[in-house]
């Protein structure tokens, strides 16, 4: 036992444990997520049964079972339920009834032994809403303009024929909404600065003035006939309508133009299953979010994170390399510069809602706000860099990851060999010569690990963000087709923020939970993505280095 | 053929220190054919030339001393460069008392009262040539790192060695016939003597150039003709 | 083969062949005569704060010739090269008085730019350090920042560079390469290369061959032999016998004095100084 412990077996058995159980755990987060969140999309199949309430009247259930669990008789005794037999434990199903405004609730817990048996008609139709989550049902009729056009057999097809068309005429409306009246908006909102400006100069003249006035009565013009024409597409949208049996037997109107999609569930091959889940996860990835972020996809926070991170990228890279070239290759080694050195590796270390609360003040308050006054005076009182921003967001995160990428540049300045330095002086370069030629290509690489460790920690960065610029629903990306094209002072949406949001403040916390673990592992892949690329990045940099030692 | 050095410095200096051996060969060997002319056309301005151009023989023996302590400090000889140094040192000597014999020949050459008998004069004309037919082989062998032809030289020395043995006899029985003989008599004795003592010198530079082609020493006894001169 | 037929070599060799001319020390002592100063200290001390690491150095370096500074660790030989092209200027607290002249000048003048005299005074250090870029790249690196970027001056250079080198033939075909994928010894020439692209008036050297194995320190030496014709080449090398075997002239180093500088021939075989003597023959200490 002495020779065994001498014999340094068991501290390589401890430092392998330790790693492997770093695996385990870092493995069982991804497949918890990917678990819980991947499943999330692959078509429920929807059930019927039955169940014996707690008067004694037997109701019928339609829906998507969505857990079991073990749970104590006793329990469900004083809960007043009349559980036959006597079993200590029995089973409960998690139900996921839909039609949340009909009845009032979306899940319920039913106790298995009050349940009928449970079958899988193929005729339930799942119908998801753009309000008020899904609808199952059996599909009795389609109607246009409240008269039924199909029934029994033939209304399915017809069904889908409709809602394909409802669907068609909801992007156009979507498309019209969101970028014919979003540019007349622009259009507005220019002409409103420009006057104001005019003004706040004292150059407004009453030619100028009957100019604005006449582009505004244009736009004006052709806002009305979008309108009109928005009005048709509306009254053309709510022509059509399906009628289905829910549970209680009540027969309903749910109108198409709130129809995203129909499905029979049950009745769904595997080839159709699988098409299904990649049309799912795909919206889920492309499309905005619906519902208070509930439903739908999270394109926007996507895009705002991966923007967020690369601008903070394009910030914090020159100002952490110059201000590292300067701390390591000009300053001298006094007092002063150790104490700064010091301080800069301590500041990766302060909280960062810190940071969120230093980018409000000084960036968004004091600069954002003097901005506006110097800038767009003709915009106040409403601000435009005075207020939260993915540029402030972005300056912020820089900061935070500032000493991350100091350090790092710092470590690689003083990994590059005197010897080489001093072959380049020797051949007629001057310091900045050699700087600028032979050692900066050289810590390349050390920056990219730099870089690569900012991004890890801004992507995943959530707390500073809420206050500098984060919003729970975007209008717009920061990114679009009106000039300056970059709206660095709009706000954004964020994956961690949309996680904190979806999970924690959302009104159908049940209904929502896939999503957190789906968004989850997304942020999880968009941080994964955006270091392998600074990864890749750096090994083609470093494949220049190979042959020099400590590199 | 052998290889080049990488440092051509080096090819250089070995040449330089072979080219000099030979210019010193080339010396002696001359010392001894115009020392033996005077001494059998009896021309004492000759012999007192050979007497004055042994210095070139001395200075050569000095240079290539000079030159072969330069080459051992400056490049680390090994092996067959080591043996070849060395060896150009031992046979620069050999070849430095070879020229001595032959001045010899000539200082003795100008105290002889009278010119050399025919018979005898036959015989130092053979040994002269037979010592410089010997240096000439042995430098080819030198020149050409022949270990066999070394060999040869080497084993060739036992028939001068006859000759000596003859000339001395010859020479003993006149001096006993003739005592007003005695004193050329001598000197032609102690000619003779050293005639025999320079192709013992070339027989020891075969055995430098054996040692130094192959590495061993020539072994074996050298064929040897007993004779009644003392050595 | 016939050893005194001259080879085909149409370089002049470094001693006459000729035996007329050889009443002297063979190999350099005799050109001495029309030997020209290319470098010349003159009272020279040099301090490191406090520490005096170069006593009263005074020394000729001939132009066209190769001289060799050996000596213990410490003796100030590397220090001393240093000062040829104000490598020491990198040392915050190196201190210098006396005067280093190149070609009468001195290199130590306010009016004196660094950069361009380092540009006449090549150095080649101890760890070959080619930079981590391509073999051209490497070679071109002195002239792009002297800012000749033409493409055809570039590659002339290059190839010239290379040549003199001796190390054009094993990598013409791979220009493009990392200067770090070449062996030890390749490496040491290509920095060679890169120094005598800048055409310098001298090669400093400072022990080039302490990381290379024999048959690369022979090469690197048979290089300096040639180059010689062309450079003025000074080398610290901390092996004697290398000393002895590439240079004209030695100097012998202690404890930041010049103990002895002779020619090569006469500081091996019969030095002047009792010390010079001990250190050569290893009686050191």
């Amino acid at each position: 036992m002495k020779d065994w412990i001498k014999s340094g077996a068991p501290w390589i058995w401890m430092t392998a444990g330790a790693l492997a159980l770093s695996l385990v755990m870092v493995f069982g987060v991804l497949w918890l997520t990917a678990a819980r969140g991947l499943t999330h999309f692959w078509p429920a199949q929807v059930a019927e049964t039955t169940f014996i309430e707690k008067n004694g009247s037997k109701i019928r259930l339609i829906g998507e079972i969505r857990e079991r669990e073990e749970v104590a008789v006793r329990r469900l005794v004083e809960a007043g339920f009349n559980i036959p037999g006597d079993d200590k434990f029995t089973t409960r199903y998690l139900i996921k009834l839909g039609n949340r405004d009909i009845h009032g609730f979306d899940f319920k817990w039913y106790p298995a032994p009050l349940l009928g048996e449970i079958t899988y008609p193929g005729d339930l139709l799942t119908v998801e809403r753009r309000e008020w989550g899904n609808f199952y049902g059996h599909l009795q009729a389609v109607k246009e303009d409240g008269k039924v056009v199909a029934r029994g057999a033939a209304a399915m097809p017809e069904l889908e024929k409709r809602v394909e068309r409802a669907r068609a005429l909801f992007d156009e409306i979507y498309r019209t909404e969101k970028h014919d009246i979003g540019r007349i908006n622009h259009r507005l909102e220019q002409l409103r600065l420009q006057e104001r400006k005019l003004q706040l100069q004292g150059k407004l003249t009453e030619a100028e003035k009957q100019s604005i006035e006449r582009q505004r009565e244009a736009a004006n013009a052709e806002f009305g006939q979008i309108q009109e024409r928005l009005e048709q597409l509306r009254r053309e949208i709510g022509r059509d309508s399906l009628s289905a049996e829910v549970m209680d037997g009540r027969v309903v109107d749910v109108p198409l133009a709130k129809v995203a999609d129909t499905y029979h569930a049950n009745a769904m091959g595997m080839a159709g299953k699988i098409g299904f889940y990649a049309r799912k996860l795909y919206a889920f990835i492309s499309e905005d979010p619906r519902e208070a972020n509930t439903e739908g996809g999270i394109f926007p926070a996507i895009f705002g994170t991966v923007m967020m991170v690369i601008l903070m990228s394009i910030m914090v890279m020159p100002l952490g390399v110059i201000a590292a070239v300067y701390m390591r290759e000009y300053a001298g080694k006094g007092l002063m510069i150790r104490i700064i050195r010091i301080a800069v590796n301590n500041l990766a270390g302060v909280p960062s809602i810190v940071y969120g609360v230093f980018g409000l003040g000084f960036f968004i308050y004091f600069l954002g706000g003097n901005i506006d006054a110097l800038f767009f005076p003709e915009a106040l009182p409403a601000p435009t860099f005075g207020s939260p921003g993915i540029l402030w967001a972005s300056l912020t995160l820089a900061i935070l990851t500032l000493p991350v990428v100091i350090v790092a540049t710092e470590e690689g300045l003083s990994r590059v060999p005197l010897s080489l330095r001093e072959g380049s002086l020797a051949l007629g370069a001057t310091k900045a010569e050699t700087l600028w030629r032979t050692v900066l290509p050289m810590t390349a690489p050390a920056i990219m690990t730099g870089l690569i460790l900012a991004v890890a920690r801004a992507a995943g960065e959530t707390a500073p963000l809420m206050l500098v610029g984060v919003v729970k629903l975007a209008p717009n990306l920061p990114l679009d087709g009106y000039f300056p094209y970059f709206h660095l002072e709009r706000q954004f949406m964020h994956l961690g923020f949309h996680i904190y949001d979806v999970g924690f403040q959302s009104p159908n916390v049940e209904a929502a939970r896939p999503l957190v673990y789906a968004t989850a592992l997304l942020l999880v892949i968009v941080i994964v993505v955006l270091n392998l690329a600074a990864v890749s990045l750096r090994n083609r940099l470093r494949e220049n280095l190979r042959g020099l030692e400590g590199i | 053929m052998q290889e080049k050095h990488t440092l051509e410095l080096f090819d250089l200096d070995l040449m330089l220190l072979r080219e000099i051996v030979h210019r010193l060969a080339d010396q002696a060997a001359e010392e001894l054919e115009r020392a033996v002319q005077a001494l059998l056309e009896n021309d004492p301005a000759l012999a007192r030339k050979v007497v004055a151009s042994d210095l070139e023989a001395d200075r050569l023996h000095e240079m290539i001393h000079h030159h072969m302590t330069i080459v051992l400090a400056r490049q680390q000889a090994m092996a067959e460069d080591l043996r070849e140094i060395l060896a150009a040192g031992r046979i620069a000597t050999c070849l430095e008392r070879l020229a001595d014999y032959a001045k010899n020949t000539a200082r003795r050459m100008q105290v002889l009262t009278m010119k050399v008998d025919e018979d005898v004069a036959a015989q130092f004309l053979w040994m002269g040539a037979r010592v410089g037919a010997m240096l000439s082989q042995v430098m080819r062998a030198y020149r050409e790192r022949d270990a066999g032809e070394a060999n040869v030289a080497w084993s060739s020395d036992a028939e001068l060695d006859r000759v000596y043995g003859e000339l001395f006899a010859h020479l003993l029985e006149r001096m006993q016939r003739d005592s007003s003989s005695i004193g050329d008599a001598t000197q032609l004795l102690f000619i003779a003597k050293g005639l025999e003592r320079a192709g013992d010198h070339v027989t020891n530079i075969a055995e430098e150039v054996y040692l130094m082609v192959t590495g061993k020493p020539l072994q074996g006894p050298r064929p040897k003709v007993e004779t009644i001169a003392p050595h | 083969m016939n050893p005194v037929a001259p080879n085909n070599t149409p370089r002049k060799p470094h001693h006459a062949i000729d035996i007329r001319a050889l009443g002297r020390a063979p190999v350099s002592a005799a050109d001495n005569a029309g030997m020209v100063t290319c470098l010349e200290t003159k009272n020279l001390n040099l301090y490191y704060g406090a520490a005096r690491a170069l006593i009263n150095v005074n020394v000729t370096i001939p132009r066209n010739r190769v001289t060799a500074f050996i000596g213990p660790s410490g003796c100030g030989k590397s220090t001393l090269l240093r000062c040829f092209n104000r490598m020491n200027d990198l040392v915050d607290i190196c201190r210098i008085d006396g005067k280093v002249l190149l070609d009468d000048s001195d290199i130590y003048e306010r009016s004196v730019r660094v950069a361009e005299l380092r540009r006449r005074v090549g150095m080649v250090f101890q760890k070959p350090n080619p930079f981590p870029k391509s073999i051209f790249e490497n070679v071109a690196y002195g002239l792009r920042i002297m800012g000749v970027n033409d493409k055809k001056i570039l590659m002339e250079t290059v190839e010239r560079a290379l040549r003199s080198a001796a190390l054009w033939d094993e990598v013409k075909d791979r220009l493009d390469s990392s200067g770090l994928g070449l062996s030890g010894g390749q490496q040491q020439r290509l920095v060679i290369a890169r120094a005598i692209a800048l055409e310098p008036e001298v090669l400093l050297l400072d022990e080039p061959c302490s990381a290379l194995d024999p048959i690369a320190t022979a090469r690197i030496e048979e290089l300096m032999y040639e180059l010689k014709d062309r450079y003025t080449i000074v080398i610290v090398t901390h092996s004697m016998q290398q000393a002895a075997r590439v240079s004209d002239f030695t100097a012998f180093m202690h404890l930041g004095e010049m103990v002895e500088f002779n020619d090569t021939d006469t500081l091996f075989t019969n030095p002047v100084e009792k010390r010079t003597s001990d250190y050569i023959t290893g009686r050191f200490g």
